[in-house]
């Protein structure tokens, strides 16, 4: 097969507003008499191009092979590396139709063997990254009686800019047991993503610029998927019982291979770096007594627990790890970290999923539940539902922080001496800044799904007329289990992520602010004529 | 056949795919648009005004006269280090930089490219001046670095180099700006280059003069006539004036309240009109219990306001116990448009009303009015149209003064044309024509024990009180090496007893007790009761009485506040320095 596709999108915008309705349901601008008057303008296009083949061919039923190749443009790189060509291959072994293979059925039924190899290309940036672009807006200042427009310099381009490339290379295994009855799918990859579209190693401030993005990191990623299958039926009370259980897991780790970044700053990716470390200090606990302050590491300047920056009792306590005395970030490398180290990742690993079902005379059963078996959380700043008034004063208390804070009365809290924007964006407040206390464990077991029900007898349903007819019950997210939960329930686990992504990428406006995820309960009679 | 046509058709399609490869941004100029035309400069130096100040009436928030809700961090012993300093920013250099390397097209004028080059050094001067007060030494880059520069991780070049870069660009601000003035005092024009220069000069002139360490005395004394002849020759244009229109009593504050720029005494301002819906929030910073910093004059520094016949009032034996009703009166009359006193009135929904120092805003009681407008209206966030003075006439004539003054050349008609016509507008009636030959002791004892001669002191004197408040003062006593004077205790008003109630304004209104312990009662209606015990409820109280239970008020002394020299630059920040170790620590940090 042989086709080309081309796809654009093109985005205008024209925008006028005036205030001053001359009535009130007024709908026109020609009725509007105001003297505040807004325009606007926009525009956005870009282009992609490309030719792509496929040939598949198939051997006996037994060797099965096919070959991809896209040849794509895209109008967000410049002309010289506009295109970028992206093949792949597969190709797969059916052993279990091999005349040599004499094992019966009833053992294996099927063992099928599959490797491939091949790129994508990830062309997903913004539509003019390669060209100077001048915005004009209106100045926020009054110069000469009027706001004028302004612009200034344009953000600083990249040396070049082409196709990010994710080259995977996977092998599988199909195999099926027992006349069907267990089948097993694995596979384990590995995925090179080269030319990573990343921002630059940061320049000193004297740069005066945001440092462009380009392809500037390697990315490799190994991992691996399961999923394991069991289905049977036998009778119980001359009525036939079915029944299925379907396992599902996958983990995966992404390191830096490429990274400009010789000195390993922390600030920066750097080559060896595991996606999602975090780095934090190790908490000691809390200061017992003004000795017990004096002996300890010196925790100002890096750290500060008020604004007179006096340490009290029922103050965190950090610990010294390179031993010179002081809290400190050494030289913000690799090699020397000061007093912090890696305490965590925020990656999600161990994904698995758990689907169980059975039918019986009418019955009917099946749930499903889904999780993360490792995955570390630190709160961010600016995470009201965690840090309650330790992140401002007037925010509101969660009621899982009462009795839980500091006080000489109740020295085993949870929480620091109270202190308002402990948890502040500044740098050098004593929750702020990730520390092994209060990471979190957000690993859970959640049941997505559960839905019991009956089939009521064709011989009832018949009397009214009808083919079929069901009672059921339906439960959405009735049982979570996490770590977390140990400390509050107050933040669902699945959310501990910062909120609004979707209209505000990269936003920081804290976390687990989202929309918790729903429980819900529905019961159900449904019937067929 | 027709597989040929569908061939064909498939062919032009995908060369017209093809072509929609090239795009080119149209909601945004390129850069032979913005550069190619005098109304493209126009557009980009439109950019380089968000580097001044603008509409902040705050600057002065870190000073010695004003006590402030809480210590800044800087000045609190051992509180600060590099991993709090910031200020190392270079973004607007670069964005001039950017506009000097571009700004050489042919097709433009060569009168306009150099006016806008001259306005665009202006603002790195600007940039540069700012950057060499905070840090001393930086690096001085001139042109729009490559990321791949090695440049960027170069050390810091000496302040000698810096600085002299710092007087090549204003002086060619000064040479090629166009010599045409802006009406409405909101351009840089070549006027208000000649300003900046005198500021700078005397700021780099006085700072060698007194920090000997940096080996620069000798170099002292030609920035310091730089400074005299840049001030010179706005004086010699007679552009501008002492402004006098309000008449006297008021003409003084007028300059900091008016709407639009007094147009006589003002070279460049931050404009706010209401129609354009640009404002500013003054009344809220200066009168609110909460959003501001709560400043209030120290009584030291009110001291220094000279009595209405040119006395100092400090020579008064009974000064440090006179009460806050009497020692405001026969005053320098700038003193009552600074802060509320006497009759000082607000109006609330179109009424008059009195207004005494207020002690749930202020902690000394002598709290400023000078960028606040009169109408409460406007304290509730912000929505002040008084337009902010920048650069006005009255800094140049100090520029002047006191460079001058500094060379020890300042004659007594150079005295009477500067520092005579400011006291003037204060109503002072002796000491205006004659260069004044007394050294004040309390000046001496109080501000400055180096100097000796009484022409420094007084134009010192005099800068203090007129340029009070207008983010001026931290950096002369950077220059002055006076950093000590962040050490002064907070003090306020005179308080003869406890539990008495004062009529601060002498309306037959009492207005604030002040009590340790439990409030006094019944409690007279309209007094503001203050409680000045050591502690209140266990915890230490930041307002006290100096001896117990009487003598000035005192604001914080519980906080301990520190000068060293090391504080005269701030520390590079932490993690700049960890980025680039050669850029080098300050000393001491």
């Amino acid at each position: 097969m042989v086709g080309y596709n081309y796809e654009q999108s093109r985005y205008e915008r024209l925008a006028a507003q005036r205030n001053g309705l001359i009535f009130d349901d007024a709908n026109d601008l020609n009725l509007a008499l105001g003297q505040a008057i807004t325009t606007g303008g926009g525009y956005e296009m870009w282009a992609i191009f490309g030719g792509f083949s496929r040939l598949n061919y198939s051997f006996k039923d037994r060797y099965l092979l096919e070959v991809n190749g896209r040849y794509d443009g895209s109008s967000k790189f410049p002309s010289n590396q506009r295109f970028g060509f992206f093949p792949s291959f597969s190709a797969g072994w059916r052993v279990s139709k091999e005349s040599f293979w004499n094992v019966k059925p009833s053992v294996i039924s099927d063992l099928k063997l599959r490797a491939s190899y091949g790129s994508l290309g990830n062309g997903n940036i913004n539509s003019y990254a390669f060209q100077e672009n001048f915005g004009i807006s209106q100045s926020g200042l009054i110069l000469g009686g009027v706001r004028p427009q302004r612009t200034s310099q344009p953000a600083v381009l990249p040396n070049g800019i082409t196709w990010e490339t994710a080259t995977t290379t996977n092998l599988g295994l199909d195999l099926s047991m027992f006349s069907d009855r267990l089948t097993f799918t694995g596979d384990a990859y590995l995925r090179k993503t080269t030319n990573m579209f990343t921002v630059g190693l940061t320049a000193p401030a004297v740069f005066g610029a945001t440092v462009p993005r380009g392809n500037y990191a390697d990315l490799e990623t190994r991992g691996w998927e399961m999923s394991l299958n069991w289905k049977d039926k036998f009778n119980i009370k001359s009525k036939p019982f079915s029944y299925g259980i379907r396992l599902t897991l996958a983990d995966n780790m992404s390191k830096i291979t490429r990274y400009n970044n010789p000195d390993k700053l922390l600030s920066d990716y750097y080559v060896g770096q595991t996606i999602g470390e975090i780095w934090g200090y190790t908490t000691a606990g809390f200061f017992k007594d003004q000795a017990d302050i004096d002996a300890s590491a010196k925790q100002s300047p890096q750290m500060r627990a008020s604004p007179t920056n006096i340490w009290y009792p029922g103050d965190i306590k950090l610990e010294d790890l390179n031993k010179d005395g002081f809290i400190n970030t050494g030289t913000n490398r690799v090699s020397n970290p000061g007093d912090r180290k890696i305490i965590g990742n925020s990656a999600a690993r161990y994904i698995y999923g758990i689907n169980l079902n059975a039918e019986w005379n009418g019955f009917f059963f099946s749930t499903f539940f889904q999780g993360v078996g490792k995955q570390d959380w630190y709160p961010s700043t600016e995470s009201e539902i965690f840090w309650g008034q330790y992140n401002r004063p007037y925010n509101n208390i969660p009621k899982w922080h009462v009795g839980n804070m500091w006080t000489p009365e109740n020295t085993n809290a949870y929480f620091p001496r109270t202190m308002s924007r402990a948890a502040s964006n500044s740098t050098n407040r004593t929750l702020g800044i990730a520390q092994t206390r209060y990471l979190q464990n957000i690993a859970f077991i959640r049941m997505k799904n559960l839905q019991i029900g009956y089939n009521l007898p064709k011989k009832w349903v018949s009397k009214v007329k009808a083919n079929n007819a069901r009672v059921y019950f339906s439960g959405e997210n009735l049982w979570t289990y996490s770590p977390l939960y140990k400390l509050t329930t107050g933040i669902d686990v699945e959310n501990t992520g910062p909120s609004d992504q979707v209209f505000n990428p990269g936003g920081n406006s804290g976390d687990g602010y989202n929309y918790p995820m729903l429980k819900s309960f529905s019961f159900g009679l449904n019937i067929t004529f | 056949m027709k597989l040929n046509y569908l061939f064909s058709l498939l062919l032009i399609l995908g060369f017209a795919a093809c072509q929609k490869l090239d795009q080119e941004p149209k909601s945004t100029a390129n850069r032979s648009a913005v550069f190619g035309s005098e109304a493209g400069l126009q557009l980009y130096a439109n950019s380089f005004y968000t580097m001044l100040p603008g509409n902040a009436t705050t600057l002065d928030a870190m000073s010695d006269y004003l006590a402030v809700k809480s210590v800044p961090t800087f000045i609190q012993e051992g509180t600060f280090a590099p991993n709090l300093s910031s200020g190392w920013s270079w973004s607007e250099l670069r964005n001039i930089n950017y506009f000097l390397a571009n700004c050489n097209n042919p097709a433009i004028s060569l009168d306009a490219r150099k006016h806008y080059t001259g306005l665009a050094r202006f603002f790195r001067a600007y940039f540069y001046f700012e950057k060499v007060k905070r840090f001393g030494d930086v690096p001085w880059i001139g042109k729009p670095l490559d990321v791949a520069d090695s440049a960027l991780y170069n050390g810091r070049d000496s302040r000698k180099l810096v600085m002299d870069s710092v007087l090549a660009d204003i002086d060619y601000a000064t040479a090629n700006l166009r010599p045409n003035m802006d009406a409405t005092r909101s351009t840089v024009t070549r006027d208000v280059a000649f300003a900046l220069k005198s500021r700078i000069c005397l700021f780099e002139g006085t700072f060698r003069k007194y920090h000997t360490q940096l080996n620069l005395q000798s170099t002292a004394a030609d920035w310091l006539n730089n400074a005299a002849a840049a001030s010179m020759v706005l004086m010699d244009k007679g552009s501008y004036t002492i402004n006098t229109a309000g008449g006297l009593g008021n003409s003084y504050r007028l300059v900091f309240t008016n709407p639009s720029p007094v147009a006589t005494e003002v070279l460049l301002a931050s404009i706010c009109d209401l129609t354009l819906n640009v404002l500013n929030d003054a009344n809220w910073w200066w009168t609110s219990g909460t959003y501001g910093a709560k400043a209030s004059f120290t009584r030291t520094f009110i001291n220094t306001y000279l009595n209405i016949d040119g006395t100092p009032f400090t020579s008064n034996p009974n000064y440090k116990t006179t009460l806050f009703k009497d020692e405001v009166k026969n005053r320098d009359l700038r003193l009552k448009q600074t802060i509320r006193s006497g009759n000082y009135k607000r109006i609330s929904g179109g009424v008059q009303v009195a207004a005494p120092p207020l002690f749930s805003y202020t902690f000394t009681g002598y709290q400023p009015i000078k960028w606040t407008l009169d109408d409460m209206y406007y304290d509730a966030g912000a929505l002040n149209i008084n337009s902010i003075a920048m650069i006005r006439y009255a800094e140049v004539l100090l520029n002047y003064a006191e460079a001058k003054a500094e060379l020890g050349t300042l004659t007594s008609a150079e005295w009477a044309s500067t520092i005579g016509v400011l006291r003037a507008r204060g109503g002072i009636t002796a000491g205006l024509t004659t260069l004044p030959t007394v050294a004040d002791p309390y000046l001496i004892a109080n501000y400055f024990p180096d100097i000796t001669s009484p022409v420094i002191l007084e134009v010192r004197r005099e800068r203090g009180i007129e340029l009070c408040a207008e983010g001026l003062r931290f950096s002369d006593i950077l220059r002055w090496k006076r950093g000590s004077l962040m050490q002064m205790e907070w003090n306020g008003f005179y308080v003869p007893s406890l539990n008495t109630p004062m009529d601060l304004n002498e309306d037959g209104v009492l207005d604030v007790a002040f009590y340790q312990g439990t409030r006094p009662t019944p409690a007279v209606a309209g007094v503001t009761y203050v409680d000045v015990s050591a502690t209140i409820s266990g915890k230490v109280n930041s307002q006290r009485l100096k001896d117990g239970t009487l003598g000035e008020l005192t604001w914080m002394n519980e906080i301990s506040r520190k000068w060293s020299d090391k504080q005269y630059f701030y520390p590079i920040p932490q993690n700049d320095l960890l980025v680039n170790p050669k850029l080098g620590q300050n000393p001491g940090w």
